[in-house]
């Protein structure tokens, strides 16, 4: 095989999925763009074998589960540590100390210690399995799609801890090579979006249980859908069509837990919260009052021309180049609007493009993307899930924990500063690896032609294993594409 | 200060860090030493959102009860706001803040907002961030810009100058031409210093980006204590504090 074949499976594995590992440049280059074009062909090639982790709303509940005996522990111990004051008191008087709020402190404690969350340990799990599907996958660009799909629709798990990770599997995996459209409708009725983005206290002004109370409308999740998931910002909207998609949004909500042991936290539409009457949004009016009226809504946005674009623009940029070209940005929106946002079609007409290919190797991959890489580098199948996320944490992208509905950002000048980290990083797990990989393998078997001369020299001139790994890991060769 | 996320409750140390951004800037302009002035100048940009009301309270008009009902900061409250002056109050959760104004070391400029008028959130913090008011102008934060000015025109002391962004993720103040180092805790064991030397001769022939990013780096990891912060794993608050102290000064 020519090394141009071989660099361009290469630049497969980068630019489009996770990262090359041992085997996989030869085993894709015959035909690298057929091998993405296949991996996005395998029936459920999105799913995960998930049948050990509980759903979101089971997830929910456990954990709320796990709140309401940690509280009433709580209570019985300040209970219990009142007594003991009361009787400390009447025994000695002088020895009284510390405060009420010492008591409470302490009775906390002992709550916390008797029900521990079931939060942190689901999340681990979660993480776990998405990142063995990461190291696990021949190509990892259905992965890939996933990633970008998530961040774009992020959710974190500051907020909703419980539901982070289920959230990925039940809205996203399900359609990232399906229609936009389904994914857009099973994002924001999800009930950890509409936790996220607080629609779980949005109540139409004139609905009954507006009208019964004082709290009203939020506008958190009309506006992200509107800013950040569909149209994109600057697009045309006005904060009217922001307020009207608050009210046809009204509603929906999720089932509460507490009364609830088969459903709760699952998805509802609760007609008392919704606002009544027809609403516009976007020079269009939706008279339907149900859940509908938001669906229909939800569809037309899937099928704006400006949410063509805006994803178009996101997708070239995450996978080619942080100002991605033009005459591929265009034919990829123009594939949305002629398929109705079929996202396989349109991963498709990336990938067939030529201007994906020819493009220089110069992004810089997103820190979770380069340790994924790294690891899959090194042959490593198999992740200590908090390990793992501690080192994503490190480097300023913690799993399903953006700082804001926006995701990560996806460009060079957010994430250069982080080199030293990712030097950290990469020097770590050379040290765990050193006994068990040989750079020069790693070289040969894994990275081949696509690694430069300077880099073959620097690890053949280094003073240890261990620094050959590094300084290979480090490499412009693993960090851009 | 209401800094709460949603569940999670961070330390202020963890907000600084995750969600909001720090930047120590150490240019020294010349005529501030000379008036022996403290160089330093510190900006923080907290990320969400703060109700000036709710912060800093007209408790003086008469209106404000009526017009702010049952939320309304109040002088004889269960938990009383804290007097400014004859009109203002503050809100009782900043007691330092109080504090420094007291002894005239705070301003509050109230009610004071950027010229930007529409609602988006991140187009807002971009507005604030570059200093323009049109949002996505630029890919450059005012304080880079002003560090710039300052360069050029003489004023600041460039042996020793440096911005210093805290946080992972460099933010749009400080993202420009003027370097910028970005800084986290040490949390694992650094590379060797012979590692980061071939590894920067690397990058000094292959990528000059990456080659000044990692430049960047080990300048700042030199203005730890004992010439590194090794060992910073036991102490993660005190390490930074001294390193952030001589970027300051840059008298070492």
């Amino acid at each position: 095989m020519s090394s141009s074949a071989k660099a361009e499976a290469a630049l497969a594995l980068h630019r489009f999925g996770m990262g090359p590992r041992p085997g996989s440049i030869a085993a894709i280059e015959a035909d690298p763009r057929g091998a993405l074009i296949a991996e996005l062909e395998r029936p459920s090639a999105s799913q995960l074998a998930a049948s050990a982790l509980p759903s979101s709303s089971k997830a929910f509940r456990t954990v709320n589960e796990a709140n309401a005996k940690r509280q009433a522990k709580t209570i019985i111990a300040a209970k219990a540590q009142q007594e003991a004051k009361r009787q400390q008191m009447s025994e000695a008087p002088s020895m009284m100390e510390g405060s009420e709020q010492d008591a409470n402190a302490m009775a906390a404690k002992i709550a916390a210690e008797a029900v521990p969350d079931p939060g942190r340990q689901i999340y681990l799990d979660e993480a776990r399995i998405r990142t063995e599907a990461a190291l696990g996958t021949e190509i990892g660009f259905v992965e890939r799609l996933v990633w970008f799909w998530s961040n774009h629709f992020c959710i974190s798990a500051d907020k909703i801890q419980s539901m982070s990770g289920a959230y990925e599997r039940e809205a996203i995996r399900p359609h990232v090579v399906g229609r936009f459209a389904d994914m857009l409708l099973a994002v924001e009725g999800h009930p950890a979006m509409l936790f996220y983005l607080d629609n779980l206290n949005s109540i139409g002004p004139n609905s009954i249980a507006g009208i019964n109370r004082t709290r009203g409308l939020n506008e958190n999740i009309a506006r992200e859908i509107l800013e950040l998931h569909t149209l994109g910002v600057r697009s045309g909207y006005t904060q009217d069509d922001v307020i009207d998609l608050a009210k046809v949004l009204t509603g929906w909500t999720l089932l509460p837990p507490a009364n609830n042991p088969e459903h709760g936290g699952e998805f509802t539409f609760n007609p008392r919260l919704h606002e009544p009457g027809a609403q516009k949004v976007i020079g269009k009016v939706y008279e339907d009052e149900t859940v509908e009226q938001g669906r229909a809504v939800l569809r037309d946005l899937a099928a704006h021309p400006a949410t063509a674009t805006h994803l178009a623009t996101k997708l070239a940029r995450y996978f080619i180049a942080d100002t991605p070209p033009p005459a591929l940005v265009e034919r990829m929106a123009k594939v949305f609007v002629d398929t109705s946002g079929d996202l396989k079609e349109i991963a498709k007409a990336m990938v067939s493009s030529d201007e994906s290919w020819t493009q220089p190797p110069t992004k810089l991959k997103r820190p979770s993307e380069w340790v994924v890489g790294m690891v899959r580098a090194a042959g490593v199948t198999q992740a200590d899930p908090a390990r793992f996320t501690a080192g994503q944490a490190l480097l300023g992208e913690p799993l399903w924990r953006p700082s804001s509905p926006k995701g990560y950002p996806d460009d060079e000048a957010s994430w250069i500063d982080g080199m030293g980290r990712r030097l950290d990083v990469a020097n770590n797990f050379a040290e765990r690896l050193s006994g068990r990989i040989d750079p020069q393998d790693v070289i040969e078997n894994v990275l081949g032609s696509s690694v430069s001369p300077e880099v073959k020299q620097a690890v053949g001139l280094a003073e240890s294993r261990q620094q050959a790994l590094v300084l290979l890991f480090m490499s412009t060769e693993m960090q851009r594409r | 200060m209401n800094m709460t996320f949603g569940h999670h409750l961070p330390s202020r140390r963890e907000a600084l860090l995750g969600s909001g951004a720090l930047f120590a800037w150490s240019q020294m302009p010349r005529l501030a030493r000379a008036a022996g002035r403290d160089p330093r100048m510190l900006v923080i940009v907290l990320r969400g959102a703060l109700d000036g009301l709710g912060a800093v309270a007209p408790v003086g008009d008469p209106d404000w009860i009526g017009l702010r009902g049952d939320r309304a900061l109040v002088l004889d409250g269960k938990t009383p706001a804290l007097p400014l002056d004859a009109f203002f109050a503050l809100n009782p959760a900043m007691p330092n803040l109080h504090r420094l104004y007291k002894a005239q070391q705070a301003c509050i400029v109230h009610a004071t907002a950027t010229p930007y008028r529409e609602r988006s959130h991140f187009d807002g913090q971009d507005v604030l961030e570059s200093g323009i008011a049109r949002p996505g102008a630029v890919d450059t934060g005012w304080l880079n810009r002003a560090l710039l000015a300052l360069a050029s025109d003489g004023q600041v002391d460039l042996r020793g100058s440096r911005a210093l962004g805290v946080g992972a993720v460099t933010p749009l103040v400080v993202r420009g031409r003027a370097p910028v180092m970005s800084w986290v805790p040490q949390q694992l064991l650094p590379a060797s210093a012979d590692t980061q030397a071939r590894l920067l001769d690397l990058y000094q022939h292959t990528d000059p980006r990456l080659a000044v990013a990692l430049e960047a780096r080990i300048r700042l990891a030199a203005l730890g204590p004992a010439g590194g912060i090794d060992g910073s794993k036991s102490d993660s608050t005190l390490v930074p504090a001294a390193g952030i102290a001589r970027v300051r000064t840059g008298r070492d």
